[in-house]
């Protein structure tokens, strides 16, 4: 028992040092310089009751600006309805993040993280001339990635309806290879132009997987990507892109 | 095990006889894993090699810089300060450039009107400066002013008299060790094929690690080809060998270079390493007082049409940082104080000057104009002709820029192009009849601004932030003088705009024409400031002389630096090259400096004779 004491107390000493030099670090990591984000402040553009948000609370995640820096341990949300960031300063206020600034952002509460990334609207032929969050599912020689939009339910609106949400979730599914991206992809048929047949046939039929269903999506982008066989692009698909 | 052994061990403990040593080492490491920052027993270590050590007024002075950081898992330094400063430590010239896997190439211009003389160039960057003065490295060259009155009997009677003043500068340390101690370092072998050449014949020199040295990274070495224009005079200069084991003595580094030992200096970390980019130090002060103000507000932002803004509230000694954005090399940056407790008119501003200006470790020989004038003579002739002739042709390698990243405002409202519109004359007229939602009044003789919040549909009661190509104004007076012909565009936020964590009433920002008469005045609160990070590449394309016709062409070619080539690269452990001497005679040195494998020093130097025939 006294040994046992005496280890314990060793291992605190040591404990202890760490515990300070990390906080003496952390002290550092809120050094001054960190980038400051630039945005406005969110209010709600519409009285229709029900969030626009993909969480119903704020999330701890970490944003990666396009000159690489990240900032951490951010309170941040998805507007799914205005395809925005926001962020919370002080608790209560809520920030629209500038897009030129964001490249990523990770939630982290998630398990496992959800990452979002921002693209150029126009390659899949949506928010032309302008960047959009979508949120990255796969990424291997094929990249599957989710468009989640949240959208008013026109009937209730027209029928007064206010007293349930309005607001409703949409995903569009999206599959890339190289360049070339395309969406609904969760049609096997989709990937035909890319891939064997008979392999794709063969993969849904042994992991018995329901594209419509995000996981097996993800499952099955995983399964094409180790079989590591893509095509060239067909070229009428080139032309028509 | 033997289990006698272990009854003597256990008997030990059993008496408490270690335990008392084992607690006071783990208080040892805790309070030293508390107490010593890490990222203060960071050292860099870096080495300046030039094409020559003297130079004409008006020349550029050609250099390599060899970048070192012990322990090496730390992050590296991106931005290198290279200056020359005279012996008071005034500075001449600098550039800035980025640091690029552990070396940096570049040139600097010497100007035209510097009297002869020692000059100082010294290479650091902004976390060596926590190291302390000494340790920055410096080399003194000489210049020679080519409009000085050389050749006159005045200035011949004066060389005849001339005493060479060897003062002792006060920043002068004598560390003998620096010069003549021998490191046990890699022999570098460097050969040429003959001892003596004619004017205008082909040099070839090998360059080889000896091959019980495996070589198994990177190498990177540059070499220069000088004249040897006065033996007597040649300034001391350290090997990058003794520089970097100087240092490495100075903080009691263990032999792997990954830990401190034994710690001779300690190093208060003050400036913070430029890992990412530049970092803009400086200090706002009373003007009265001169004391350090805190809690003044200092915007940062870019002269331009696309916005930048970044501020900073000054510390308790009135300090302030920022980080320089990526890319942001055109426009000047504006730094200003928008805020003071002290009130702005009674506030001054004062940018950090990078470094205190009080380093050297060389003994510093002060020559007499004269005498340096005299002794390079034909030093300057050599200019004149080669500059007449441009035998040395200097061909420039602009990088291309990535498209600069410039986190703008979001959430524009609006955008007014005036010339859409019939031509207004002044603000209050273009506000009227062309900016929905923008008040510009005349009010107790002063312009106030007010920006319609869209969603509360009624005038913000605070004044937006205006910008006036991108910079923060606080005066509306220009504004009102403005014509339509003055302005490209106007962009509207009605929005609550929020920058980190301020909060703006709105955004009203005025893109000028380019033929606006509207300038940046500088005063005690607003500084402007050039961000040039040379990405100059100037290439020395030497003349060859591999026909009878261009060996007996009749255009002179003076050159003194007969080669300069800052990234020779070693391949199964040797290199070679060549150049061709030119119609100078005398003796020429070839030195070769760098690192192999990743951070070991080597440097070389050999002679070899031009003869005054073709």
């Amino acid at each position: 028992m006294k040994y046992a004491v005496k280890i314990v107390l060793s291992i605190w000493f040591l404990g202890a040092g760490s515990f300070l030099n990390a906080q003496h670090n952390s002290e550092k990591d809120n050094f001054r310089m960190k980038p400051k984000l630039t945005g406005t402040m969110y209010q709600k553009q519409n009285m229709y009751p029900g969030s626009e948000f993909l969480f119903d609370e704020w999330q701890t995640g970490t944003i990666t600006l396009k000159n690489g820096r990240q900032l951490k341990n951010m309170q941040l949300n998805y507007n799914a309805y205005t395809n925005d960031l926001v962020y919370a300063i002080d608790g209560n206020t809520a920030v629209v993040v500038s897009k030129f600034q964001v490249s990523d952002f990770i939630i982290l509460n998630s398990t496992p993280e959800r990452k979002f990334i921002l693209i150029n609207g126009d390659i899949i032929n949506k928010s032309f001339n302008s960047e959009m969050f979508v949120e990255l599912l796969f990424n291997g020689n094929i990249t599957i990635f989710a468009n989640r939009m949240m959208k008013v339910n026109s009937s209730l609106v027209m029928q007064n309806r206010f007293n349930e949400s309005v607001y409703y979730l949409t995903n569009e599914y999206y599959a890339c290879m190289g360049d070339y991206c395309f969406m609904t992809a969760q049609n096997k048929r989709n990937f035909y132009s890319f891939f064997n047949k008979v392999e794709v046939n063969k993969i849904i039929r042994k992991y018995n997987l329901n594209l419509k269903k995000e996981n097996d999506l993800v499952e099955f982008a995983r399964q094409l990507n180790q079989l590591g066989k893509m095509a060239e692009i067909p070229r009428d698909l080139k032309q028509k892109q | 095990m033997k289990s006698g052994e272990y009854r003597i061990n256990s008997k030990y403990f059993r008496r408490g006889a270690l335990w008392p040593l084992i607690y006071f080492l783990f208080l040892i490491i805790s309070l030293n894993s508390f107490g010593v920052d890490s990222n203060k027993q960071v050292i860099e270590k870096i080495y300046l090699h030039t094409d020559r050590d003297y130079y004409v007024s008006g020349e550029q002075v050609f250099f390599k810089v060899f970048y070192n950081i012990v322990p090496q898992a730390e992050d590296p330094s991106k931005i290198l300060y290279v200056e020359i400063n005279d012996l008071s430590y005034n500075q001449i010239n600098q550039v800035i450039l980025n640091i690029s896997e552990n070396s940096a190439v570049g040139v600097i211009q010497i100007p035209d009107s510097l009297t002869s003389g020692s000059y100082i160039i010294k290479a650091y960057t902004n976390w060596q400066k926590n190291q302390g003065n000494e340790l920055l490295f410096s080399k003194e060259i000489l210049i020679i002013n080519r409009f000085g009155k050389y050749g006159s009997i005045a200035s011949y009677n004066q060389y005849l008299n001339a005493e060479r003043t060897a003062k002792t500068s006060e920043y002068e340390i004598q560390k003998s060790s620096l010069y003549s101690k021998q490191i046990k370092d890699i022999p570098l072998i460097l050969s040429v094929n003959k001892n003596t050449y004619s004017k205008r014949e082909k040099v070839q020199v090998n360059v080889e690690v000896p091959s019980d040295y495996c070589l198994i990274n990177d190498s990177d070495l540059s070499v220069s080809v000088q004249y040897v224009a006065d033996k007597s005079i040649e300034q001391k200069t350290p090997s990058i060998n003794n520089w970097f084991s100087y240092i490495t003595e100075q903080y009691g580094f263990t032999e792997n270079q990954q830990t401190l030992s034994n710690r001779n200096k300690q190093i208060n970390t003050v400036y913070p390493k430029e890992t990412e980019g530049r970092i803009i130090t400086g200090v706002v002060s009373d003007i009265i007082t001169g004391m350090g103000l805190p809690g003044a507000l200092v915007y940062f932002s870019f002269f331009d049409t696309l916005s930048y803004l970044d501020y900073d509230i000054t510390d308790e000694n009135g300090s302030f940082f920022f980080a320089m954005p990526d890319n942001l090399s055109i426009s000047p940056g504006i730094i200003q104080v928008w805020e003071s407790p002290s009130g702005v008119e009674n506030s001054t501003i004062l940018l950090d000057l990078k470094v205190d200006n009080k380093a050297s470790v060389y003994k510093a020989e002060t020559l007499t104009a004269e005498y340096i004038n005299m002794k390079f003579d034909d030093q300057v002739k050599v200019f004149e002709i080669n500059n007449t002739f441009r035998t040395v042709q200097i061909a420039e390698n602009k990088s291309n820029n990535n498209f600069p990243l410039r986190p703008g405002y979001y959430g524009l409202n609006k955008t007014v192009y005036p010339r859409d519109f019939l031509k207004l004359s002044g603000f209050d007229e273009i506000a009227k009849e062309i900016l929905p939602g923008v008040r510009f009044r005349l009010e107790n003789g002063e312009y106030t601004i007010r920006i319609l919040n869209e969603y509360q549909n009624a005038f913000f009661t605070q004044p937006p932030l205006l910008l006036i190509n991108g910079m923060p104004v606080k005066k509306y007076n220009y504004l009102a003088v403005l014509n339509s012909d003055d302005i490209h565009h106007i962009d509207i936020v009605s929005k609550y705009f929020i920058v980190g964590s301020r909060v703006y009433h709105g955004v009203l920002s005025v893109t000028l024409n380019q033929n606006s008469s509207f300038h940046i005045e500088e005063s005690n609160t607003l500084i402007a400031l050039q961000n040039e990070i040379s990405n100059q590449k100037l290439i020395f394309n030497f003349p060859v002389y591999d026909t009878p016709e261009k060996r007996t062409s009749r255009i002179p070619d003076f050159r003194n630096t007969l080669y300069w080539n800052p990234e020779i690269i070693l391949s199964a452990n040797r290199s070679s090259f060549e150049f061709y001497t030119s119609d100078m005679s005398g003796e020429f040195r070839i030195t070769i400096v760098g690192v192999i494998n990743n951070g070991i020093p080597v440097s070389k130097s050999i002679t070899f004779n031009v003869e005054d025939k073709y």
